[in-house]
């Protein structure tokens, strides 16, 4: 392997800062400032699986857990969040991402694409505890303002889950 | 009623004990039901045994098995069972188990297998199940064997109608056209959706419900709790839809979500089952509205304004929904034990919409039918509590009594229409008639000997 550079350094840094504080304020429930973190034209994927070891891909012919071809979407589920009128999310479950294996697999310094794992601990007080994680993949674009998320695309390893999913606890 | 005097593997005795849990005296203006059928493990036993291995149970669509070979594995009541397709064309089912040692014979949920071959030991049988090889047989069997006492177990009884395929383990039971009973007027007002018919679209999605298999069954066409778990819903997509400026397909028709703004309505069909609707209030939002042209000529007006003009949540007792709500989902409940249910979804829609009415469609299944969607996590914790507050034994009863004073024996108006004849009908749909039918057929199932 090739020497590392200051450059690569410092990209990995601040990519890793994004990522890490999207977690950071998902699981502080920080939901304005978390969808600061996107862009207006930003798309966000959980597929479905459609067997064993196939993902679907064509949110438009296929099952996704959750699809939307915009940061709108993300801006409903905050509403309903904020309602205070959904049964699954009053009170909330108690979360805590982790995310490790961060890796820079292309682009350049304005477009990046990163892959990840994750989990997410969570405890809710009528289930208890639970585990469940998978694979980020994120598009990262540079704008005025510094890096933003302009895909997000998250592998979501179950194809059986016995809790409510939403964006905070994905 | 079935004579439940007579001995079966239970004892008369807890058959017994069934039925008073379900006290049934309507003429009095009392239906109720005892909570202990919710999370006692006795009852669920019996259940799997009279019920869910007793009757039709749906194991998939016609269009997931389209070729010879094609096969999935699921379950009936407790049974693990391969449904396939066969070489000349028809769908069987063999229980999911080698005759040798019992293994399964599928390595995945679905796929395609001309031969199932046996992993554990090699054994290997033609997708009808007869054993065509049995490794080193000659070694194992100097004197020869008869490979045909070896053949896989068949389901004793596997049918479709309009694409959907019931198996049933019981070869005593009614058909399954006694069995649907009035409910296929209304299958078909989804199998009939496209001349070309009907798809499963690729991708399911399971989640499980810590609670007893009956609440999800009440919970599919319960059109009491719309308004109010659902409240958030229809604010959620009222903004989004004011955001957007929404019309057409790209609008989330939300009227049923307001008590008494449209017209809407329950049926209990017989034998368990039962269907509530309402009026759509925006008709042109249905994914189904593009395709006017071609369907209203095929199916005529009446059907047509039942198909587009109306919501529908049709259950099928004791374990599958068809619904046709602002998108199209088949809901399967899969029994787990007493407090733990699965709840398997399919998003089914016509061959050959547009890619905008496909899209849609799915916009919209995802918004409201998934468990990472607006809604159905709301119902699933709901249920959840209801399951935990049941086991409050002091509180032992749940009344099944609204709606008693303005039941209508038989057909309303609009039933009438399409010769439809329900057992009992009622308005609005969030009255409790149709219940009663489930718990009668519920009693009825428990009380039979197996």
């Amino acid at each position: 392997m090739s020497l590392v550079t200051d450059a690569e350094i410092r990209l990995q840094y601040e990519v890793e800062r994004l990522i890490f504080r999207e977690a950071y304020l998902l699981d502080n429930r920080m939901f304005d400032d978390w969808l600061g973190l996107y862009l207006e034209d930003a798309e966000y994927l959980m597929p479905a699986w459609i067997n064993e070891t196939t993902l679907a891909t064509d949110p438009n012919a296929e099952l996704f857990l959750i699809y939307f071809p915009t940061k709108a979407g993300l801006d409903d589920r905050v509403y309903r969040i904020n309602t205070r009128d959904s049964y699954a999310s009053a009170p909330m479950p108690r979360s805590a991402h982790v995310i490790g294996n961060v890796l820079i697999l292309g682009g350049d310094q304005d477009r990046i694409e990163v892959t990840c794992s994750w989990t997410v601990h969570q405890y809710a007080d009528r289930k208890g505890p639970r585990s469940h994680g998978g694979r980020y993949d994120y598009v990262l674009e540079r704008g005025t303002d510094g890096l933003k998320i302009a895909k997000k695309h998250i592998t979501f390893l179950n194809d059986r889950v016995d809790i409510p999913l939403d964006v905070y606890n994905v | 009623m079935p004579d439940a005097s007579g001995p079966d593997a239970s004892g008369p005795a807890q058959s017994d004990q069934f039925a008073q849990m379900v006290d049934d005296r309507a003429s009095e203006g009392q239906f109720r039901i005892d909570r202990r059928m919710y999370d006692d493990e006795a009852v669920f036993e019996a259940e799997m045994e009279r019920i869910f291995e007793a009757t039709w149970m749906y194991v998939a669509h016609e269009s997931q098995i389209p070729n010879a070979g094609d096969y999935i594995w699921t379950e009936v009541g407790r049974q693990p069972v391969i449904i396939n397709r066969l070489d000349d064309g028809s769908v069987s089912g063999v229980i999911n188990a080698c005759s040798h040692r019992g293994a399964l014979l599928t390595a995945n949920r679905q796929g395609n297998a001309r031969v199932l071959v046996c992993r554990y030991h090699g054994w290997t049988f033609k997708s009808s199940g007869e054993c065509i090889r049995i490794k080193d047989e000659a070694a194992g069997f100097p004197n020869g064997v008869d490979k045909s006492c070896y053949n896989l177990t068949p389901v004793p009884r596997v049918e479709s109608y309009k694409g959907f395929i019931f198996a049933c383990l019981n070869p005593d039971a009614p058909t399954l056209t006694e069995h649907l009973a009035e409910t296929r007027p209304f299958i078909d007002m989804l199998a009939d959706q496209s001349p070309e018919g009907m798809e499963v679209l690729p991708g399911s999605a399971a989640y499980v419900v810590d609670c007893n298999w009956k609440l999800q069954v009440e919970n599919g066409v319960d059109g009491y709790h719309v308004g109010v778990v659902h409240r958030n819903f229809a604010q959620t997509v009222r903004r989004r839809n004011e955001i957007n400026g929404a019309s057409g397909m790209k609008l989330t028709e939300n009227a049923r979500f307001d008590p008494g703004a449209v017209e809407t309505a329950c049926y209990d069909l017989g034998n368990g089952h039962n269907i509530i609707w309402s009026d759509r209030g925006a008709p042109e939002a249905a994914p189904l509205y593009e395709a006017k042209d071609k369907v209203l000529p095929e199916v005529g007006q009446e059907k047509w304004d039942w198909m587009v003009g109306r919501g529908r949540n049709l259950l099928l007792y004791p374990n599958l929904f068809l619904m046709d709500q602002s998108s199209t989902q088949i809901r399967i409940i899969q029994p787990l034990s007493a407090s733990s249910t699965e709840v398997r979804v399919y998003c089914i829609a016509p061959k050959g919409e547009s890619v905008q009415a496909r899209t849609a469609r799915l916009n919209k299944f995802r918004d409201f039918f998934l468990t990472s969607g607006l809604a159905t996590p709301d119902d699933s914790v709901a249920l959840e509590d209801t399951q935990a507050g049941v086991g409050g034994r002091l509180a032992k009863w749940s009344p099944f009594e609204r709606g008693q004073a303005t039941e209508i024996k038989g057909p309303d108006a609009h039933a009438r229409l399409l010769n439809i004849n329900p057992v009992a009908s009622n308005t609005p749909w969030d009255l409790e008639t149709i219940f009663v039918g489930q718990y009668r057929r519920w009693a009825e199932l428990m009380a039979a000997r197996t």
